[in-house]
């Protein structure tokens, strides 16, 4: 058991120590240079250039560079090239704005999709599952986009509600009780923008993967015993069908950093996706590499949670036999 | 069916229909069952004939939208369960009828522990609380053969060996007590001496719950060991019922007669199978008329077109075939596989031979339908004088004390924890033109001293000899010249050819790899195989799934004989078809064998047919050979433990002697971690102390009798 933990862990530190190296020297050895942000503006002197390089350690070789960089982001000492802000502060800020339109999102998406899922497979051929495919076709081959735009001006028409931004500008004053409604009404719309794509594609996985399980020899076994169905298909059958939905949940952990760079502009919501769009097209390098590491320690942690809950539900996959050996 | 009997469960005129793309399947078309009180009733019959369709039947399992009832009753307790409401079905279902699945592997939920499946039928039928079902279960496990169940019982699927979720699947089956068991193919999967535990069990439990058992099978020792009333199922239709002893001494359907004739025995070399020619149709275009016709030797021109029903000829007997009837007749000939049929006393049911006025005919007829016909030039080709073995005294292949370890790695470093002997210390040898048939339960290692005879994977020690020159000394192209003579069939017809691939590419393949052929002559030499084994040359476009099971091997086996090969393994090469098909394999491989010269290592379990095609026999046990000896003398002076509990495990063909105990018990130990002394110490019947510390070694204890036995 120990062994387990002790393995995967250090191969994880490993996985993420070459990680980081290579994320640096892909985004180091890039053509371009942070000091050439700006390179027509004719107050930048030669000399500028120096001082700016210097002060971002850009002269020196770069595996010193490489130690530089990573031991001011452990150390919390890392800034932005572009306001020369702390970060970590920054991504923490932004990061709270995601959160909530993450959670939102993914809970729509993991509540509705696995129940809709199931019934289209469990009533194979019946008038609810041909219009539950029809429309995860139909919305899986929409562009988001297009989607998000009739949908705005659905709402602000028929409620006469603002949904642009994190919430209503100007109105900062207001009761709390009309504050709280219009921050919901703002995640409400974006939340189900994003989790609606993922619903149409994790509940087609979903039937998919209960119509295969249900023409197990085990499920027959559980029929032949008597059980009523409601126990065969959601005891026996479930149990089974989600195994593979645990590895994706795990997976899902990296989206907390990533966002959608599509919603998020479309709303105006300040989000992470924006973030890291910026910083590209800025060639903010320390934010870049320290998103694309907590990106990476992210997914790892992902994985790992994964395995473990894979271990949780699949008795096949048992660690202690493994050591006992 | 004699009237005195209680009457548990009629099935009526059943016929169930599926909807397939390319159209309706009658799967089962109108068949008539009884199962009486306390008896066993069975069904047999070859692959597709719909014994498993009928069984799901009676529990209502067929799974609409694409299968229904479309007619019949099915009447248990006075009640008939195609009526009942969809609540009241699943109080019958595991309740008053109980069923076990041939596959305990996949019929077992993965993620459940084996306690609270079994657990779940008394919870749902019996309203016990958790703690009395456990203390239930506990019993019902010590009752099926499930040793120390207290420690079993949170054990999960995977945890058990093959036998032992078969013994969890009847304990779940019969946990409530039914009145009704239905197996279907219980043994199929399992290994001989588990598949006879099985049957004991089975047996045993029958006689003392007094339940009725519908048995469902394609082994005739099985039924032999089991039923009392037995039904012969073909192409969707009963077409022989009758007491197991009236059917074992004489069967009367052409069908029921092939079946017996097409299985090898154990004792009975020497002989050519008289396979049954082609092939089971395809139920999407049955032939008009008695659906056996096209195989049927017996066939005339009312068979064609007009079906037989199932009519009684006997007390205990129903028949469906035009030639059969209570009429005068000659009668036919004794059963190959039975020790007492041939005692002279005249059965009253004859069957009239008549010849047949088409015969001329007949070929003009079976053209109409080829795609059955496709077997029968294969059948047409071998000759039906008995088999001759050759002699010949120059080896081809020589084994020398080879070994093969598998470690197994675990843990933070990887570090080996232990290692697997799948082979150790095997030395063999294989004459011209003969065939040594390895014999021995699953993970023995026979496929393992296949491969590495065909230098498909390296050994850990020893050496394989071809013609003298050593196997593992060789590099490059006097490799490749020399593995041009050695070739591999495989067991399953189905996964070991390229679906993308026509047959004649699949064939030919090796011919372009070895620079021997291409373009018109490959074509050439491509269509000879076929003819050689007995397909039809314009099947050569064809792609794999286009074929049956017994022609897919046929392909294999042309692929096979592509370059001339002087050697061949064929592992598990007939174990996967049905008895009319392997019969027909069997004869094929024993053709060529003749013609060509071929040496064979015939790898099977079974080990009739290992004795009926072999010249020598080597029995393995956990990497080693335990007894070897020449074929003929098997059953006369068969001396190993080993050898006399497989030979008693293997079913035999004659009811008057059911209810044996079966020879070992227990299953094959895992080859980790070998304890020292004798291999098969832990399950030998007559060990001692001195095989516990110290391994036997092989011995010849007469001229070509070696075993490995203290005792012996
Ligand atoms: N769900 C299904 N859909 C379509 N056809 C089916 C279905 N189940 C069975 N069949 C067809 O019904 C026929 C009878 O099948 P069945 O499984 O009863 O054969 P079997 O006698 O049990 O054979 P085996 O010895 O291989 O188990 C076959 O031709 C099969 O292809
Ligand atoms: S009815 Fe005719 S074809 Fe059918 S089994 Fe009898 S003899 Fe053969
Ligand atoms: S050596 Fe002993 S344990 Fe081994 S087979 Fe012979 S009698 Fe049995
Ligand atoms: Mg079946």
């Amino acid at each position: 058991m120990f062994s387990f933990w002790a393995k995967s862990l250090v191969e994880k530190l490993i996985t993420l120590f070459f990680i980081s190296i290579i994320s640096f020297s892909v985004v180091m050895l890039a053509p371009g240079d942070p000091s050439e942000i700006d390179p027509l503006n004719p107050k930048f002197t030669q000399e500028d250039i120096q001082r700016l390089r210097k002060a971002f350690d850009l002269d020196k070789p770069l595996p010193v560079q490489y130690y530089l960089f990573y031991k001011k982001l452990f150390t919390n000492e890392l800034r932005s090239y572009k306001d020369n802000q702390p970060v970590l502060k920054k991504i923490t800020e932004r990061f709270l704005n995601s959160l909530p339109l993450f959670l939102v999102g993914t809970l729509l998406t993991w509540c509705l999709a696995f129940p809709l899922g199931i019934q289209a497979a469990l009533r194979r051929q019946s008038l609810f599952d041909r219009s539950t495919t029809f429309f995860s076709y139909f919305f899986i081959s929409l562009p988001s986009f297009f989607l998000a735009y009739v949908l705005i001006i659905f709402i602000v028409k028929v409620f006469n509600v603002p949904v642009i931004g994190l919430q209503t500008f100007g109105r900062e004053s207001v009761s709390w009780w009309y504050l709280i409604n219009d921050r919901i009404w703002h995640l409400v719309l974006p939340s189900v923008l994003s989790a609606i794509g993922g619903i149409a594609i994790l509940s087609r996985y979903v039937r998919s993967q209960m119509l295969e399980v249900i023409e197990q020899d085990y499920v027959r076994t559980a029929l032949a015993k008597g059980l009523p169905p409601d126990t065969v298909y959601y005891k026996h059958a479930l149990r089974n069908a989600l195994l593979p939905f645990v590895t994706m949940f795990g997976l899902t952990l990296p989206g907390l950093i990533g966002g959608s760079v599509i919603i998020e502009s479309i709303f105006s919501w300040p989000g992470m996706g924006r973030l890291g769009y910026d910083a590209i097209l800025a060639r903010d390098y320390p934010l870049i590499l320290s998103l694309n590491f907590i990106a990476a320690c992210l997914v790892l942690v992902g994985t790992f949670i994964s395995d473990l809950l894979y271990m949780v539900v699949d008795p096949r996959i048992s660690l202690i036999s493994e050591s006992k050996g | 069916m004699s009237q005195d009997k209680e009457i548990l469960l009629e099935i009526k005129n059943l016929k169930t229909y599926f909807r397939t793309s390319q159209g309706e399947i009658r799967a089962v078309d109108g068949i008539n069952l009884t199962l009486s009180r306390g008896e066993t009733l069975g069904i047999i019959g070859e692959s597709g004939c719909g014994k498993t369709v009928t069984s799901l039947s009676i529990m209502r399992l067929i799974k609409p939208p694409s299968g229904r009832i479309a007619g019949g009753q099915v009447i248990f307790q006075g009640k008939n369960l195609l009526d009942l409401p969809e609540q009241a079905m699943q109080k019958v279902r595991g309740n008053n009828i109980g069923m076990i699945f041939q596959e305990p592997m996949t019929s077992l939920n993965p993620v459940f522990r084996i306690g609270e499946q079994i657990m779940e039928t008394l919870i749902t039928h019996r309203m016990l609380s958790r703690a009395e079902a456990r203390e239930r279960t506990l019993d019902i496990m010590s009752k099926v053969g499930i040793p120390s169940p207290q420690i079993r019982i949170d054990e999960y699927p995977h945890q058990m060996s093959g036998g032992m979720k078969q013994r969890a699947m009847i304990g779940m089956a019969i946990a409530c007590n039914p009145q009704v068991l239905i197996a279907d193919e219980p043994t199929t999967a399992l290994d001989v001496t588990m598949q006879a535990q099985i049957i004991n069990l089975l047996y045993q439990l029958q006689q003392e719950m007094g339940m009725s058992i519908l048995l469902i099978t394609h082994d005739l020792g099985v039924i032999a060991e089991m039923a009392h009333q037995v039904a012969v199922m073909y192409a969707s239709r009963v077409v022989e019922q009758a007491t197991v002893e009236e059917l074992f001494r004489q069967p009367l359907h052409p069908y029921t007669i092939g079946l017996f004739h097409s299985l090898p025995c154990l004792g009975g070399r020497g002989r050519r199978l008289e396979a049954i020619q082609g092939q089971v149709p395809n139920p999407l275009n049955f032939p008009p008329g008695c659906k056996f016709w096209p195989r049927c030797s017996l066939a005339d021109q009312r068979c064609r077109q007009e079906e037989p029903d199932l009519v009684q000829i006997d007390s205990n007997r129903w028949v469906a075939c035009w030639r059969v009837s209570k009429a005068g007749g000659d009668r036919i000939k004794g059963l190959p596989c039975s020790s007492s049929r041939d005692d002279g006393k005249e059965g009253k049911v004859i069957i009239s031979l008549q010849e047949d006025s088409q015969g001329q005919q007949k070929d003009g007829q079976l053209a109409l339908v080829e795609g059955e016909r496709l077997d029968d030039r294969g059948s047409a080709l071998i000759g039906s004088g008995p088999y001759s073995p050759a002699r010949s005294f120059e080896k081809i292949i020589e084994v020398r004390n080879l070994r093969k370890f598998f470690p197994i790695r675990r843990g933070f470093w990887r570090r080996t924890k232990a290692v697997v002997k799948a082979v150790d210390g095997l030395s063999l040898s294989i004459n011209h033109g003969q065939t040594l048939g390895l014999v021995g339960e699953s993970g023995c290692g026979k496929t393992t001293v296949g491969r590495l005879i065909l230098r498909l994977m390296e050994p850990t020690s020893g050496d394989v000899l071809f013609k003298g020159t050593s196997l593992y000394s060789l590099k490059g192209e006097a490799l490749r010249k020399i593995r041009q003579k050695m070739q591999i069939i495989f067991q399953d017809p189905y996964s070991s050819l390229n679906p993308r691939l026509t047959v004649g590419n699949i064939v030919g393949e090796a011919l372009t790899a070895h620079g021997i052929a291409r373009g018109r002559e490959r074509r050439a030499l491509v269509e000879n195989l076929f003819a050689k084994v007995g397909l039809s040359p314009s099947y050569i476009n064809r792609y794999p799934h286009e074929f049956s099971g017994g022609q897919r091997q046929r392909i294999g086996i042309a692929r096979a004989l592509a370059l001339s090969p002087e050697f061949i393994v064929c592992d598990e090469a007939v174990s996967a078809l049905d008895v009319s098909i392997q019969a027909q394999i069997i004869n094929l491989l024993q053709k060529l064998q003749e013609e060509m010269n071929l040496s064979y290592l015939f790898i099977a379990h079974n080990l009739a047919v290992v004795e009926h095609i072999s010249h020598k026999i080597a029995i393995m046990y956990l990497g080693q050979i335990v007894e070897q000896m020449p074929a003929d003398k098997l059953v006369k002076i068969a001396a190993h433990p080993y050898t006399l509990a497989l030979l008693s495990s293997n079913p035999v063909t004659d009811p008057s002697l059911r209810g044996r105990q079966p020879p070992l018990s227990g299953d094959v130990p895992s080859p980790i971690n070998l304890p020292p002394g004798c291999r098969f110490y832990p399950r030998c019947p007559r060990a001692e102390k001195r095989c516990r510390e110290e391994n036997p070694e092989l011995l010849e204890r007469e001229k070509d009798h070696w075993v490995r036995c203290w005792l012996c």
